[in-house]
């Protein structure tokens, strides 16, 4: 029986490729667990485009979380359950991770979104919950198709290697012999992106900027800088052709004012980079929101020449 | 959760592997399962955890009381004073707001001010099943035919046991609580025997029950009378095979997860597509609810001092009506019930007439055992069964009468488009794994079980894989919920 099913899976391999996993909060909060770097870096998908920090710096100098789907709503619950018993635990007087200086929370106007429009709530259990989390939730409310997004998840990661857990229904391998991985079929896809995209960001901008997702930013800085952690907020880059006018003087516009309030009432490092990166259509995914592998190092190199140069300086010792 | 929900990936091998690790004592095993069963109704429900083990404690009390020597009249008053409570619990959540709707509408329908209060009283996972699982024990005790159980947790154990707690079997305490009673031991026969029921259940449930519903029933039943008569056939058809893939393979799922533990519950279903009456029928669908019926009502009624008395045809549509209602609280489940008795009703009279035939003439006997004979008594009971599942599941009078109309030619029109490979994968695999299941049950076929089984592993191991990969790759991902395990 192992056999056949054995054989299958690596018939299933050579068909079609193991369709590609997201980022996780585990990754990296076991990147943090297992350190004391200097930098940490929190973001939604977006935050995955500063991995290559990890190789530009050191891998024992950064950790990356990313939170799939997230919005400050969603920050603060994975810095608060995932992250603080980390970041601020003691040993005595002293932090346990007492050279962490600075605190990079990647950030688009979706990040503003209200909870209603984002769905980050039932993104959360697959995302970046723990058992403990998924237990203690059934327990108060049984199980729900919510909470159920966890075992799914676990389910999936148990069975990481399995072509028929990963692609249910053979997904990928019928795109497969439809041709859908084309370049044709690609381009195709890409444009149809684009024009939602566009579409978006104008329409969906109108309804963010929720009061409820700006206290959560206001409260999680807050919380780092009592930690004594230096805070920059990125905005990060969109396709710049994407942006109509109207999203330029709306949306773009009221979240870069939204990070110069910030920056003015809080003394936080804000780093524009939603208009300014030298990034171009080649540089984005499919989706047209987030960076293929070799424009992540492009956009990481360039940024640390505009912007977060600071991070290159060598960490120091003791706490801040 | 459900045997077919993520989460039980993850609850069974616990449960499985906690349950062979304890010390080989009952009351460790019980313990264990008790845990189980009540983390299993947690997990659907937290606030109704507390009913639960309400119910089983009164009913415990109450068969204890029972089974001590006492006066007749206080013994009886103890019985009905069980029965109450259990039938008025179920009317309570189950039928309050089906007749506070039902008569307001007949109180507006005579002119008079109706507007009662519409209830929204949430359902206990099972409370249909354990109900009944606790008024026969308790009958029992009460008539003697089994002492009363002087440990709780067994008692309790057996009224939570999470594999027939959701949707049945309707396990007797009679039959469970000796199995409680002695030490389990872990034997591979048991796990291997259990591990292919629930392989077979989990094909007919979530492969070909909810992929029927979502292709071939969901659809047409959406849009009764929109589409061809054909489709409307197709459809009936469908949800006949989707019902009993529900169902069985519920059934099947819960006797395999039960072996597990080294515990067997009684068989469901006997190949119920094979009868060629209503009354065989009845023996092979739903074996232990209908058993349980005939039983605890039928019998009683009708060799009772009452008014059924000896009156056969009556005490039919009164349990039928009553197994409808059991099955939920909607009219349609009335009507499925009325046509279920006064079929049986049917049935019972034209035998009377045949076995006159014969005694005149026995031709008629050899009649009765020609192909011809059986193949329309087959069709006639398969036929009317389809037929009778259209008011159980078209929700509303106006959606029954548009399917009703559907079924005849010339209406709508639409044609169910599937694809050829939706065509194959689910609706050929699926009537082909009944048909088979079902020849398996035939004189004829029935030694290619013994012989399946004869074969050497590796074979057989490959058989089993096939199933798995076609699980695997065809399962839908969001699972359904079990017909059953709403009633």
């Amino acid at each position: 029986m192992a056999g056949v099913i054995v054989a299958f899976e690596v018939g299933l391999r050579r068909l079609a490729p193991m369709p590609r996993r997201d980022l996780e909060v585990d990754t990296g909060v076991r990147a943090l667990a297992a350190g004391n770097p200097d930098v940490l870096v929190l973001g939604s998908s977006h935050a995955g485009a500063w991995l290559p920090l990890i190789d530009r710096l050191g891998r024992d100098r950064v950790a990356v979380v990313t939170e799939e789907g997230g919005t400050f709503s969603a920050f603060d619950w994975v810095y608060e359950h995932r992250l603080a018993p980390l970041v601020e635990a003691r040993d005595g007087d002293a932090w346990v991770r007492d050279r962490l200086r600075h605190v990079l929370l990647i950030t688009t106007y979706w990040d503003t979104c209200p909870a209603s429009h984002t769905l980050w709530e039932d993104a959360l259990p697959a995302r970046a919950w723990q058992w403990k989390h998924y237990l203690a939730d059934v327990a108060e409310n049984g199980i729900t198709p919510r909470n159920r997004n966890f075992p799914f998840t676990a389910m999936k990661r148990l069975f990481a290697e399995s072509m028929m857990i990963q692609d249910r229904g053979l997904v990928s391998l019928r795109g497969q012999l439809k041709g859908a991985d084309s370049p044709d079929s690609l381009s195709g896809r890409k444009a149809a992106h684009a024009e939602r995209r566009r579409r978006e960001i104008v329409e969906e901008g109108r309804t963010c900027f929720d009061p409820t997702e700006q206290a959560k930013l206001e409260g999680l800085v807050n919380r780092l800088q009592r930690r004594g952690l230096a805070v920059t907020v990125v905005a990060f880059p969109q396709m710049s052709e994407l942006l109509t006018d109207e999203a330029r003087r709306t949306t773009i516009a009221r979240y870069s004012a939204l990070l110069a309030d910030l920056r003015a009432r809080k003394g936080i490092r804000t780093v524009e980079h939603t208009l300014t990166a030298p990034l171009v259509y080649d540089d984005f995914e499919i989706d047209c929101d987030h960076l293929v592998p070799a424009a992540r190092e492009k956009y990481v190199d360039w940024a640390l020449e505009n912007g977060v140069g600071f991070l290159r300086a060598p960490p120091g010792g003791g706490a801040p | 959760m459900t045997f077919t929900s993520v989460e039980f990936l993850f609850f069974w091998p616990l449960a499985f592997g906690v349950y062979w690790l304890l010390p080989r004592r009952a009351a460790w095993q019980n313990g264990w399962l008790l845990a189980l069963g009540y983390a299993f109704y947690w997990a659907w429900h937290p606030g109704m955890v507390p009913l639960l083990a309400a119910t089983t404690l009164v009913d415990y009390a109450i068969g204890r009381y029972l089974g001590g020597e006492r006066p007749a009249g206080p013994r009886r008053v103890a019985l009905w004073l069980s029965v109450a409570w259990n039938v008025g619990l179920l009317v309570y959540f189950k039928y309050l707001g089906f007749l506070a709707v039902s008569l307001d509408a007949l109180l507006t329908r005579l002119g008079l001010p109706g507007s009662l209060p519409v209830l929204q009283i949430a359902l206990p996972m099972g409370i249909s099943y354990f109900t009944l699982q606790k008024l026969s024990y308790v009958i029992d005790v009460y008539d003697r035919r089994l002492p009363a159980c002087p440990s709780l947790p067994r008692f309790a154990t057996a009224v939570a046991f999470f594999p027939h707690m959701v949707a049945g079997p309707v396990t007797r305490p009679s039959a469970l609580l000796p199995q409680l009673e002695v030490p389990r031991r872990l034997s591979a026969g048991d796990v291997s025997t259990g591990a292919l029921l629930f392989l077979i259940g989990y094909l007919e449930k979530a492969c070909i029950a909810d992929t029927f519903a979502s292709t071939l029933v969901d659809p047409v039943f959406a849009r009764a009378g929109a589409f061809s008569a054909g489709a409307h056939w197709a459809a009936a058809f469908g949800y006949a095979i989707q019902v009993f893939c529900d169902f069985a393979g519920y059934s099947l799922m819960a006797m395999g997860v039960a072996r597990g533990f080294g515990l067997h519950l009684p068989l469901n279903f006997d190949k119920p597509f094979l009868s060629t009456n209503l009354n065989e029928f009845w023996r092979r669908w739903h074996i232990s609810l209908n058993t349980w019926i005939f039983e605890y009502i039928y019998t009683p009624l009708t060799t009772g001092q009452g008014f059924f008395r000896g009156r056969l045809d009556a005490g039919f549509v009164l349990v039928f009506l009553v197994s409808g209602l059991w099955h939920g609280a909607s009219w349609g489940f009335v009507a499925w019930g009325l046509m279920h008795g006064l079929g049986l009703v049917v049935v019972r009279r034209y035998d009377e007439f045949y076995r006159g035939l014969c005694r005149k003439d026995r031709t008629w006997v050899a009649r009765r055992r020609t192909r011809a004979y059986k193949l329309v008594a087959w069709a006639l009971t398969t036929g009317f069964f389809v037929l009778s599942l259209i008011p159980f599941r078209a929700g509303s009078g106006e959606a029954l009468l548009a399917f009703l109309g559907g079924l005849l030619p010339g209406h709508g029109g639409e044609p169910l488009v599937l694809g050829l490979f939706t065509l194959l994968t689910t609706v050929g695999v699926g009537v082909g794994v009944v048909v088979v299941e079902h020849l398996l049950g035939l004189p004829r076929f029935a030694p290619l079980t013994g012989r399946f089984f004869a074969l050497p592993a590796p074979v057989r191991g490959l058989v089993y894989g096939v199933i798995i990969i076609y699980l695997g790759v065809f399962v839908p991902q969001t699972q359904g919920l079990f017909i059953y395990a709403q009633f």
